[in-house]
């Protein structure tokens, strides 16, 4: 492949350059194919995998081509630029492995294009390097080009969609899109037509002594004399931007404004044109933003993706994803998800690479741009005459232009428009185009004068270029800031669709309950894994993990754990991701939960809507939790929009989340309170006989006029009382102490936010008219406090987690209890609100809340006289039932009485 | 397993990516390098030409590389005289010097009285005869004129 030679030239000949860059170029596909064959293999994690074998075709066909082209190329063009062939055939062998990769069908049709535009490329070598034909037939090159683009007006289709632009001409398979080669002759013409041009100062001899007012002089000559000089193009450039704009082609319509910008100031070196040409592609626009929805759609999802991710934005929010997900050091080939990202092939190919090559493989690719920046304009300095200077130039300008136009499109650096990655993105017609201006700079090289002609002005390639790799250096920092910055926060986003195609491949951990009864197991194998709920009345409690949906209840607390983050050592985390790109295998939860019990509970519960805690009231532990109606997170498929718009809101944890008034509930509380010095005889001396003849306010009916009774009645004239005896800032220290100001979560990631609401008065907490709200868990762990002696514990549900080499680990409880009351003190009001049968403490009580909906509470517990684990329960029902809430706690308490 | 031989390929490819933009902006820098000795302080001198003609001398000057002498209006010094041909000659610096080559005119080209075949060196004080129409050449000192950047080219 090499022949070293000597050359005067360069210090390393070009063939030996090339030769080398090749096999580079080769070694580094040639893995690329190695890898992606074995990726299902590393995918599922056996050896029996679906391997993938069909885009080595794809392979040989480059590397026989390249090596037939770098023979051709060194034997015809031996003083070429030595750079353009190798970036190229990485640029191109990179992308048709991409497109392999992703649609094996576009592959295929890729690598046929490919083949056609190397056999051109090979033949089209011993074209004379003057390119006095293309400088000759400049307009009827030009006029050509904008006939074949005007036929897609009428003859126009679109091979990919029905809705898109009819941008291509031709039919059965085989597809042209005219404005591609529409950009080489549009630079062909215009270096054509400025380098005829070229304006000379003219001095009369009179005044040719001072060479400085000479100069001068022949500025401001050619000032007044380049705007008639610039007519014919700007009619022709007028003419092309016009056809484009009725075409909808907005994004070559960018690429030609800075095309022919960028051409005329290299022709006049005038920084007018610059300056002239960004203020009308600005002007254009905003007026475009105005005239054309698609490019209000683009650039308002350009300025804010995160308003609308899942429409307008989808396309730069999921290609950010792709981006985030491929992190540092990328995925590996085959092994990302970048297909999710819409036409990943063409419009999104950079992304694809990310993802799976990482911000090395992006940085790297944008490195092999400024490579060719640097190449194109050298060979641009070194050209022998200003045709082939200008046409150079403008050559690296189109290939490095619209690399960055979709570069920073895909990395939302710039708005998205839909050009293709020129090398890389699937397309013949952009194939063809970037290696036919591969051939004219790889000709023009040829002719490079070793004492070239010094330009016009050097220094505007100087500027050009640097502007050129700043923008690209910009693009990669830009990259970075995406991968690394705000790659992990991206990555947890919901719409993130990776998440669940990781857990399809990695088994998420089980949850079982305190008997180790499987609650919700993973089932099938590698790659279909999926999340069976073996009791669907848990789902408010348990939750769902859906790759659509997310995640909620328990499945969304232990997330963590039961994806494998946590629980797992941080150095397995780390390397499952590096090598997969996923978290390791998930860690199976124990809960509290006594399947036992929460069935009865769901039986006694049935289709009243409301909510039912058991929990023990020593350490915490949640035995049962229920919450009416639920949902069977086996179905979200098919419900999830009935359950979304249902008015009894099944998704509602109303246990845990559900926020009721408390009304009359708080009386025990309130009870133990003031009995807290001097026991039952503090209590004020009332005759609640009269009022308890009318008996207008009190949940049942109490059975004597003691206090214990009408507390637990749930009468609120006797709580009015207390409260009043009591005084506002002992009940606030008190509620404060019962838990009612922090929000609690269940499971291990609690959140403990102190929320401290306004209460307006205690009084009118009883009556039911205050904003003042509690969760029934609130409540229950402040039930707690009366059947533990006083203390109030930490909620506990998931118990224990199966460690990978330790085996089940029980989890620390969270906080020590909080000791509210004395145990006298507890235990006494207990014994008031003794059961007349069984050994428990109750009281019930309504109230109403802010939709006048009567709400019954009831409050229970065992006795302090109780010898095995003290409980309390709390039950919730949103209708006006005090008798049903009775018989449905004193069935649980009994129920639970007799499992322990 | 498979993913640990993944992560040695892929490490490998890096590599050989890196290997590639490391060998080729090596190679690059050493060009330029070179190409900077080469053209240090390489300047493009001022053609001035100055045609004799009855109402008195008129001068052109040129800072472009290229010049082309003819009847044509397209021509970069024009010379309406029905003895020169449209595109009679080019006058062109490289290799450090102003040459003038004969383009196949009807009437030839003289420098100093002799026909141009090939193309010829011009000096400062030379007379190029193009038809009837004669015109001295003047070089200025390329040193005072056009600016050029030494970067790579």
């Amino acid at each position: 492949m090499t022949s070293v030679t000597k050359s005067i030239h360069l210090l390393h000949s070009p063939d030996l350059i090339q030769g080398r860059l090749l096999v580079l170029t080769g070694i580094f596909l040639g893995l690329y194919a190695t890898a992606l064959t074995l990726a299902p293999a590393a995918r599922t994690g056996t050896w029996q995998a679906d391997y993938r074998w069909n885009h080595w075709m794809g392979y040989l066909v480059w590397l026989i081509l390249i090596v037939i082209v770098n023979h051709q190329i060194s034997r015809i063009l031996p003083k070429r630029d030595p750079f353009l062939l190798p970036v190229a055939a990485l640029l191109s062998g990179w992308g048709l492995m991409t497109i392999w990769r992703l649609f094996p069908d576009f592959g295929l049709r890729q690598t046929i294009w490919f083949a056609i535009s190397m056999v051109l490329f090979a033949a089209a070598l011993r074209i004379p390097g003057d390119l006095q034909f293309l400088r000759r037939y400049k307009y009827v090159l030009l006029t050509g080009g904008l006939v074949l683009t005007a036929l897609t007006i009428l003859f126009g289709t679109n091979p990919a969609s029905e809705f898109g632009p009819n941008l291509w001409l031709g039919c059965c398979g085989v597809y042209f899109q005219p404005s591609e080669p529409l950009k080489l002759l549009l630079i062909i013409y215009l270096s054509a037509y400025l380098a005829d041009k070229q304006p000379w100062t003219w001095v009369p001899s009179s005044k040719s002594e001072n060479i400085a007012h000479k100069e001068e002089q022949g500025r401001s000559e050619s000032l007044s004399s380049t705007l008639p000089l610039l007519i014919p193009i700007l009619i022709m450039t007028g003419l092309t931007l016009l056809l484009l704009l009725v075409q909808r082609d907005l994004g070559t319509a960018t690429i030609f404004l800075f095309l022919f910008a960028v051409i005329v100031y290299l022709a006049t070196g005038r920084r007018l044109v610059l300056f002239l040409s960004a203020a009308l592609l600005f002007l254009a626009g905003v007026s475009s933003y105005y005239l054309f929805d698609v490019v209000q759609l683009r650039i308002d999802a350009w300025l804010n993706p995160w308003l609308d991710p899942s429409g307008r934005s989808y396309q730069i929010v999921q290609s950010l994803l792709a981006i985030a997900h491929g992190g540092v050091g990328g995925r590996g080939p085959g092994m990302g998800s970048p297909t999710l990202v819409p036409i990943s092939h063409s419009d999104f190919i950079f992304t694809a690479i990310i993802e799976e090559s990482g911000l090395v493989g992006g940085i790297a690719l944008i490195v092999l741009l400024m490579l060719l920046t640097a190449s194109g304009l050298r060979i641009a300095q070194r050209a022998p005459d200003n045709f082939r200077r200008y046409l150079a130039a403008g050559l690296t300008i189109y290939l490095i232009g619209q690399s960055m136009l979709i570069i920073g499109g895909n990395i939302r650096l710039l708005p998205l428009t839909g050009v293709t990655l020129p090398f890389v993105s699937y397309g013949g017609s952009s194939l063809l185009t970037a290696f036919a201006s591969l051939l004219l700079l790889a000709l023009i090289s040829q002719s490079a004068n070793t004492s070239p002609v010094p330009p016009m002005n050097t220094s505007i390639y100087t500027r050009l270029g640097a502007l050129l790799l700043a923008g690209l250096s910009v693009a990669a920092l830009v990259i970075g800031w995406w991968t690394y910055v705000r790659g992990p926060g991206l990555l947890g986003r919901t719409d993130n669709a990776r998440r669940g195609i990781a857990e399809r491949y990695v088994g998420r951990g089980e949850i079982f309950d305190r008997d180790n009864t499987v609650l919700v197991s993973t089932t099938g194998t590698t790659g279909e894994f999926s999340r069976h709920y073996n009791f669907p009345k848990l789902g408010s409690t348990v939750g769902y993990s859906h790759p659509i949906y997310g995640q909620s209840g328990l499945e969304a607390s232990l997330d963590p754990f039961l994806r494998g983050l946590e629980g797992n050592n941080d150095l397995v985390v780390w390397w499952h991701h590096l090598l997969y790109g996923r978290p390791p295998p998930g860690l199976d939860i124990r809960l509290s939960m006594d399947m036992e019990l929460q069935q009865i509970a769901d039986e006694l519960l049935a289709d009243r809507a409301g909510a039912l805690i058991l929990l023990n009231a020593e350490n915490g532990e949640i035995l049962s939790l229920a919450s009416h109606p639920t949902f069977d997170p086996n179905q979200l498929d098919e419900n999830w929009l009935d359950l979304v718009n249902d008015d009894q809101t099944p998704l509602l944890n109303r246990a845990v989340q559900g926020q009721y008034p408390p009304g009359t509930a708080l009386g025990s509380f309130l009870l133990a309170a003031l009995t807290a010095e001097g026991g039952i005889a503090q209590l004020p001396e009332t005759d609640f006989s009269e009022y308890l003849a009318t008996n207008v306010d009190c949940a049942i009916a109490p059975s004597d006029t003691s206090w214990a009774e009408v507390i637990a009645a749930g009468c609120i004239e006797p709580q009015v009382i207390l409260s009043e005896e009591l005084g506002d800032d002992v009940i606030l220290k008190l509620y404060q102490d019962l838990g009612f100001f922090s929000v609690l979560g269940i499971g291990q990631v609690e959140q403990d936010i102190p929320v401290l609401p306004l209460i307006q008065s205690p009084q009118e907490i009883i009556n039911g008219q205050s904003e003042f709200r509690v969760s029934p868990l609130q409540m229950a762990l402040a039930a707690a406090t009366i059947s533990s002696g006083g203390n109030r514990p930490d909620p506990l549900l998931a118990s224990a987690i199966n460690m990978p080499e330790a085996g089940w680990q029980v989890f620390p409880p969270s906080g020590e209890p909080y000791q509210v009351f004395s145990k006298p003190n507890a235990d006494g009001i207990a014994g008031l609100l003794t059961h007349d049968l069984l050994p428990i403490w109750q009281t019930v009580a309504t109230t109403v809340n802010e939709n006048d909906q009567v709400i019954t509470w009831y409050l229970g517990g065992t006795l302090p006289t109780w010898t095995g684990a003290p409980l309390s329960l709390v039950i919730i029902l949103e209708e006006d039932s005090p008798q049903a809430v009775l018989a449905i706690g004193e069935a649980m308490m009994e129920a639970a009485l007799q499992v322990e | 397993m498979s993913a640990v031989i993944l992560l040695f390929i892929r490490l490998a490819m890096a590599l050989a990516l890196y290997g590639f933009l490391a060998w080729a902006i090596w190679t690059l820098w050493r060009d330029i390098k070179r190409q900077d000795e080469l053209l240090a302080a390489r300047r493009i001198p001022v053609l001035k030409l100055t045609k004799q003609a009855e109402s008195g001398e008129v001068s052109y000057e040129f800072s472009t590389p290229d010049v082309l002498v003819g009847r044509d209006q397209t021509c970069d010094l024009v010379l309406d005289e029905k003895t020169v041909s449209a595109e009679h000659a080019r006058l062109s610096y490289h290799h450090g010097n102003w040459w003038v080559e004969d383009l196949q005119s009807r009437n030839g080209t003289l420098l100093n009285l002799e026909l141009v075949v090939t193309p010829v060196v011009v000096v400062s004080g030379d007379e190029i005869q193009l038809g009837q129409v004669i015109i001295r050449v003047d070089v200025g000192d390329g040193e005072d004129h056009t600016p050029v950047s030494d970067s790579n080219g």
